[in-house]
């Protein structure tokens, strides 16, 4: 064959070739490339009216998800809760080590990863009702429930870490401004959630943001706008976390047996216990603080003779409370409520003992409860004995314990000494946040 | 070399199966009178017929045919005149013979081959550019002689076929049980998020290759553990003629947007126009596995269950005295082969049980294959097959599984043992997991249809389509009465799961012979490969049953499902060019251009390059006569590797909140830019043969490194967005170099040796994360934030190391308790701050010496593997010691089980620290004793050529990691999750006898 043979040759089959393949490209092949995704929904397709109030059940459901591990972090770096486990993790947590910018993710990051996805969520929600709704938003029970949850959020992390960002990737705060921020989103959800036609919206959201302003001003310092909200949560009022089994999916409570005996009882409480029945169903109670004469029902464990931790190292009593996979777990209530008052009333800048322990007994002997009622405090040390004991009991494993113990400085009382008071800020935060450096945390300090 | 012309051998019966008769009649036998036929045997130096020759006309690509299992061909339809024959086979120097063919006439032509220690001749297909020679070819590629490794030793499945065989592929067992996922990877790690498994053709069909889990719903861990069941093992080895290794970028560049990975090329059996209408061979299997009994609980006998530890005075059981049993094995496969002179068929059916040693653990897998061939004119030829496997295993529970079946057992303290819990199980006893089912059942067929075109000899084309559909059903069952509680189960689960799988191929290729000036000649490729791949997961679980008796998702008292869906479609046009220079210089150009559904929708469409050269020295004329092969080669080449199906879009999720709603967020923030990542690779090497081929050496050095790798950009949670932002920022370079030498000791017609050694070594680092820490995704925590260059292994080891040891003799330990109350005090190890590196986890070095020794009608062979330089977190070992369990630790305490101060240093160091243990090794991988049956013996039970093997596969390792083996990974076949050995079960050692015969 010639070399003009060829060339003529190759370039019919070139000009053929390229035909084919534009004629394909072109025609038969547009759009073949174009595979949906049927099982996730892109960003358009939630700015609609029919899917706007799954969206923000997502946001208080991501809360509600994030709510127990937290509290089983919280729980494991106070006196409360010890690691049985065989997770390094879960032993570096409940003996206190953590440091700042701890070097590895450990237990104690993704609770907090989850708070901060969860707060990102609300907001992420709220733009898109007022997007959606437009002036409609103003009385749509939809905002008043992704505002409580972004106030929410800021608030568990106050208390569970150390510091965290304020808002979406900024630099690291200290966790007493988590606690005013949040008290500012409450502020604007109870305003949301007062505008509100539905009844039935408005009392919820209402009590939410009441009982969050309690809390948060509690915890920011401010007894008197602490027993200002407290006194305006409505009676028998009780936000829950809720949990379900469905599909095992990870919605399922997390602190469920606590974790399959990796969690138990602190060893220093193992004597406050009383076995009911040693030898058969394990049903067990800590004592009550103020008279050892009788059992604290709300304190129950499950006490099985012999029965090791996961570790095998010591005795497990494992915390009966919530220890239903799909029970719910407690947020906010009045019982909540009732305590923050009788805590200011003591420990507010005008004492009142009295007050207080009056506030703390009529809880007591509730129905469901019935202790005896404690002495009247006669001083501010005394005060502090009974309301930390008094909330140690009431709210246990609601997490709340890490940051009481740091309020009324009781570590060294409790022997935590060299123990991390908080939990530090989380290593995916920090890793992946342009405003922060590796290396710049300066806590949590240690007892 | 030498040919003779010989009477035919005499046939003693005939069998004439009815699916010969249909064929014959179906497509007829069309002797042409102006053609003859060339019949003859094709067999080595000793005597014996060699199967899978392939003999072929030179300059024709429908004139060729294969040798039967005694060696014997016939080649019909061959125009009268002179012609050139040529015959190839895998392991042997190829001959070629001068023939002059008669009209209506049979030309006997009998070939010997001697057997060479170089493959430069042998035929490789190039992934879809068409078959070439190996020595045209600048790239690497590995061949695997499966029809021989079969012959000589029971191979269980693909894995092993392929294990130790190719430099640079790693083939590994990784999960223990029978019928679990193996870790198969081609030179080293080259994504940071993307699949590691090489793409998988057969006959050119793509198949599904999983070896992970996919079932992830539950109570509990996933299915089996970490013991996924993996879709290679359910190709028969039988079946399989040759496997084709394309090792990198440089040689799979025409497959693609998925080639990173290299692709595995496997070539069934064909049927052979052998001198009788049918050829049977048939195989019977039997044997046993059984575990090495090497596990740490042989001081459990020692302790009773005590009451301080919950024990009820049981004494405890060493698991290797009654967990391990000898799991049996039986198998058969028959095959039959024949056609005519236009048509050809090879169909096959397979039975086998294997049954693991920790039970329950079982695979029944029975398969049928038919492999047809026509040719209705001399243009025109068509293959058809057709494949079906049924593959039903009952799964080991084991991995990271709170019911890992030998976790259990060998993780617990014997001082907790009770009645019901005899090892001190901590999580679930024993006897209750033993009630449980796992299973997983599969109906997979493959089918494919070829049609092959020939305008002209030098014209010619080939279209193929093909599919494999594969449906999985997946059955988990927790009874009621079980002890299931830290699996999450209480009164009894039932899980279902059902995988659909199908992927589509079309593949279409164009080949054009010319010749141009200056003596050279072109071989010109073009066209179009496509495939859609499908994947649907259904879920059904139920939980909590009413009582015994029942065990369907609907009597349970909640019940849920879930589905997930995933679709790719790739579609691709290449183009090739081979051009020749007086058959000494070879160089080859080509392009192949991929579009995705995969990639981001503001990313078009990608191209890949490729170019290589080869140059045979032997052309030349001036090397010395030692040298009897040399040829240079140099390549360098690009592929690709698609993203996940959906992860360019910005997604989101659906997810239960409350009691019975449902709540959506933010799931995957997308990125419309996404692209597939690019290799590209640059190789050169060498081939040797010395001595009249007696001596084969072959070198070659590789520099690939990914660039566009995908990155799985983490935002800071406060960000939101669960799932990474994948971003193709990263690079990735892996260094290596492979060789091997293979040497004919000895060879005459009454004994033979031969040896060889495979070495390879890898050297693998991330080049670039783009300022991203993966942080403890890869446990590289150290890396600090921005840091651009990072140098160190995907899958590094990376942990706290021990940095002293002291003893404290006040305040107390969380371990130990009090140090006062101790008359020794509390030893104390401290620890490092920061993590610090270890090494890499996978190999660095892998090195394979096989033997093979012939005397007579006896065969010895032994293969023997090395791997070096690879370190993981020996989970299993800090976890038993925590425990208050294995026997490093229990050995260490008095001898009433009182505490001492090793046993106490034991304890405190596991408590704070992992261990960090090297996995090399030096294993008996396979060994193997085959009797060629002589033919009076034969003759005797009127059968053909029969053969009697005994053989042992994992017999033994050497190892220094306190673990069970260190092969091991927690995670099964994970691409990325291979550096730690938690809970998995090791490998077991397999004996077998095979018994295979002819007629």
């Amino acid at each position: 064959m010639s070399l003009h043979t060829f060339r003529v040759r190759a370039g019919r089959m070139a000009m053929h070739a390229t035909t084919g393949a534009l004629l394909c490209s072109g025609l038969a092949c547009s759009g073949i490339l174009d595979v949906p995704n049927p099982q996730a929904f892109g960003d358009d397709a939630l700015n609609d009216p029919i899917i706007l109030k799954t969206v923000t059940d997502g946001v208080e459901g991501s809360v509600h998800q994030a709510y127990d591990d937290f509290i089983i972090v919280a729980e494991l770096n106070s006196d409360d809760m010890e690691s049985t486990s065989t997770w390094i993790d879960w032993e570096d947590v409940s003996e206190g080590r953590l440091r700042h910018d701890w070097p590895t993710g450990g237990a104690f990051s993704g609770p907090q990863d989850a708070l901060l996805r969860a707060r990102f969520a609300a907001q992420s929600a709220k733009a898109r009702v007022n997007r959606v709704l437009g002036a409609g938003a103003a009385t749509s029970p939809l905002l008043a429930q992704v505002l409580a949850m972004d106030a929410l959020s800021d608030l568990l992390i106050g208390m569970g870490w150390c510091e965290g960002p304020l808002a979406v990737g900024t630099a690291r705060e200290p966790d007493t401004k988590f606690f005013t921020q949040a008290a500012t989103k409450f502020t604007t959800a109870l305003t949301t959630a007062q505008a509100l036609t539905d009844a039935a919206a408005k009392s919820k959201w209402t009590n939410v943001a009441y009982a969050g302003l309690a809390r948060s001003y509690l915890l920011a310092g401010d007894y008197a706008k602490a027993r200002e909200n407290a006194q305006k949560v409505s009676a028998g009022f009780q936000y829950d976390a809720i949990y379900q089994e469905l599909a095992q999916s990870t919605t399922g409570n997390q602190f469920h047996q606590n974790r399959n005996r990796s969690g138990g009882l602190r060893r220093m409480y193992h004597s406050r216990v009383h076995e009911i029945d040693p030898q058969g169903t394990g049903e067990a109670y800590l004592r009550d603080w103020s008279d050892p004469t009788v059992d604290d029902k709300r304190m129950a464990v499950t006490r099985k003779a012999g029965q090791l931790g996961v570790n095998n190292r010591f005795a497990y009593y494992g915390i009966t409370k919530y220890s239903d996979r799909n029970g719910p777990i407690r947020i906010f209530s009045k019982v909540e409520a009732n305590l923050i008052e009788a805590e200011a009333d003591m420990l507010g800048a005008t004492p009142n003992y009295q007050a207080g322990a009056d506030i703390i007994n009529a809880q007591r002997a509730r129905a469901g409860v019935g202790l005896p009622p404690i002495a009247t405090p006669t001083d501010r040390a005394s005060a502090v004995t009974a309301i930390a004991n008094e909330r140690q009991a009431e709210l246990w494993v609601e997490g709340h314990r890490q940051q009481d113990i740091l309020r009324f400085n009781l570590g060294a009382s409790l022997g935590l000494t060299g123990h991390a008071k908080k939990l530090p800020l989380s290593r995916t935060e920090i890793l992946n946040n342009t405003s922060m450096t590796d290396g710049g945390g300066s806590c949590p300090a240690v007892y | 070399m030498y040919t003779t012309r010989s009477p035919g051998r005499h046939v003693r019966f005939r069998v004439r199966p009815i699916l010969a008769s249909a064929a014959l009649l179906l497509f007829g036998a069309t002797a042409q009178a102006q053609n003859g036929v060339i019949a003859g045997t094709v067999s080595d130096l000793t005597g014996r017929g060699l199967s899978a020759v392939r003999l072929q006309i030179v300059g024709s690509q429908t004139l060729a045919t294969g040798t039967d299992d005694l060696g014997r061909y016939v080649l019909r339809a061959v125009p009268a005149g002179p012609h050139v024959l040529r015959a190839t086979r895998l392991g042997f120097r190829p001959e070629t013979q001068n023939i002059t063919v008669r009209a209506g006439d049979t030309t006997r032509v009998n070939i010997t081959l001697n057997e060479s220690a170089v493959e430069l001749s042998q035929v490789v297909v190039t992934g879809t550019g068409g078959a070439v020679e190996k020595r045209q070819v600048g790239a690497s590629i590995g061949q695997v002689d499966a029809s021989k490794l079969t012959e000589q030793m029971a191979v269980p499945d693909v894995g092993r076929l392929l294990s130790s065989k190719v430099t640079g592929l790693r083939a590994t067992t990784v999960g223990g049980g029978v019928g679990t996922g193996q870790d198969i990877r081609i030179r080293g790690t080259a994504s940071l998020s993307l699949s590691q498994r090489p793409a998988v053709y057969v006959d050119g069909v793509r198949v599904d290759s999983r070896a992970t889990e996919w079932f992830t719903s539950g109570a509990c861990c996933s299915f089996g553990g970490g013991a996924s069941t993996d879709r290679l093992g359910d190709l028969n080895p039988s079946d399989i003629e040759r496997i084709e290794v394309l090792k990198g970028a440089a040689a799979a560049t025409l497959y693609g947007s998925e080639a990173t990975n290299g692709v595995i090329q496997i070539f069934t059996k064909r049927g052979r126009t052998g001198d009788r209408p049918t050829e049977w061979n048939i195989g019977l299997g039997t044997g046993f596995q059984e575990l090495r009994h090497n596990l740490q609980t042989k001081e459990f006998p020692r302790f009773v269950g005590i009451p301080a530890f919950g024990g009820d005075g049981t004494r405890a059981l060493d698991a290797n005295e009654t967990m391990i049993e000898k799991g049996p094995y039986y198998g058969i496969d028959v095959s039959a082969s024949g056609g005519t002179a236009r048509s050809t068929y090879y169909t096959s059916s397979q039975f086998s049980k294997d049954v693991g040693s920790i039970q329950p653990n079982d695979q029944v897998k029975g398969s049928l294959r038919l492999n047809l061939t026509f040719a209705p004119s001399d243009k025109w030829t068509i293959e058809a097959r057709s494949a079906y496997v049924r593959d039903r295993i009952n799964e080991i529970q084991a991995g990271n599984n709170w019911t890992a079946l030998l976790g259990n057992a060998i993780n617990g303290n014997p001082r907790s043992a009770t009645k019901k819990r005899p090892y001190g199980e901590a999580w679930v006893p024993v006897e209750d997991i033993k009630t449980m089912t796992t299973q997983s059942d599969v109906d997979r067929w493959t089918g494919g249809l070829t049609l092959n075109y020939t305008f002209r000899p030098n014209l010619t084309q080939r279209f193929t389509v093909g599919i494999d559909a594969v449906n999985d059903h997946k059955d988990r069952f927790f009874p009621y009465a079980g002890q299931f509680g830290p699996a999450g189960v209480t009164n009894g689960q039932k899980n279902l799961g059902l995988r659909n799988y199908k992927t589509y191929t079309i593949d279409y290729l164009l080949q054009y012979n010319f010749k141009l000036p200056f003596s050279i000649e072109s071989n010109l490729s073009a066209g179009g490969q496509g495939f859609w791949d499908i994947e649907s997961l259904l879920y059904g679980i139920g939980n909590t049953f009413a009582g015994p008796g029942v065990n369907s998702i609907s009597s349970a008292a909640t019940t849920a499902s879930r589905e997930e869906y995933t679709k790719t479609i790739n579609m691709g046009v290449l183009a090739q060019n081979r051009f020749s220079w007086k058959d000494q210089v070879f160089a080859t150009v080509g392009l192949r251009v991929d579009g995705n559904s995969a990639f981001g929708k503001n990313y078009g469409y990608k191209r890949y390059p490729k170019v290589d050269l080869s140059y045979d020295m032997m052309k030349g004329g001036y090397l010395p006569g030692f040298i009897s092969a040399a040829r240079i080669r140099a390549a360098y080449g690009e592929a690709g590797k698609m993203p996940g199906p959906f992860d360019s879009f910005t997604s989101y999720a659906s997810t239960p909140v409350f009691a019975s709603a449902i709540g959506i967020v933010p799931l995957n923030p997308g990125n419309a830019d996404l692209r597939p990542e690019k290799s590209v690779e640059k190789e050169v090497g060498l081939e040797l043969g010395l001595f009249d081929d007696r001596l084969g050496i072959e070198a070659s050095f590789y520099n690939q490194k990914t660039l566009d790798a995908i990155v799985q950009k983490q935002n800071a949670p406060s960000a939101g967005f669960t799932q990474a932002k994948r971003v193709n920022i990263g690079e990735i370079q892996n260094l290596g170099w492979e060789g091997s030498i293979n040497y004919q000791v000895y060879a005459s017609a009454r004994m033979d040796w031969t040896s060889g050694l495979k070495l390879d070594g890898n050297e693998n680092r991330i080049i670039d994360l783009g300022g991203v820490n993966l942080g403890n995704n890869f446990r590289m925590p150290l890396i600090r934030k921005g840091q651009k260059t990072v140098y160190y292994p995907i899958g590094g080891v990376w942990d706290r190391k021990p940095t002293g040891f002291s003893v404290k003799t006040t305040g107390s330990d969380p371990t130990l308790g009090s140090c006062t109350a101790l008359t020794y005090g509390c030893p104390t190890t401290t620890r490092s701050d920061t993590v610090v590196y270890f090494g890499p986890g996978l190999p660095k070095y892998n090195v394979s010496w096989s033997n093979q020794l012939r005397y007579r009608s006896f065969t010895l062979y032994g293969l023997v593997s090395m791997e070096r330089g690879a370190w993981f977190g020996n989970g299993d070992r800090a976890y038993r010691i925590r425990q208050g369990g294995s026997d490093e630790y229990l050995s260490r305490l008095g001898p009433n089980g009182e505490r001492t101060f090793r046993a106490d240093s034991t304890a405190q160091f596991a408590s704070i620290l992992n261990y960090i243990d090297k996995r090399d090794n030096v294993r008996l991988r396979e060994i193997s004793l085959a009797w060629q049956v002589p033919e009076g013996v034969s003759n005797m039970f009127r059968v053909g050529r029969s053969s009697v093997t005994l053989s042992g596969q994992n017999l033994m390792w050497w190892d220094d990691c306190n673990c069970v083996d260190p092969n091991m990974n927690w995670a099964g076949a994970s691409s990325f999750s291979f550096n730690n050995g938690f809970l998995m079960q090791p490998a077991p050692r397999v004996f077998r006898l095979q018994i295979r015969t002819r007629f």
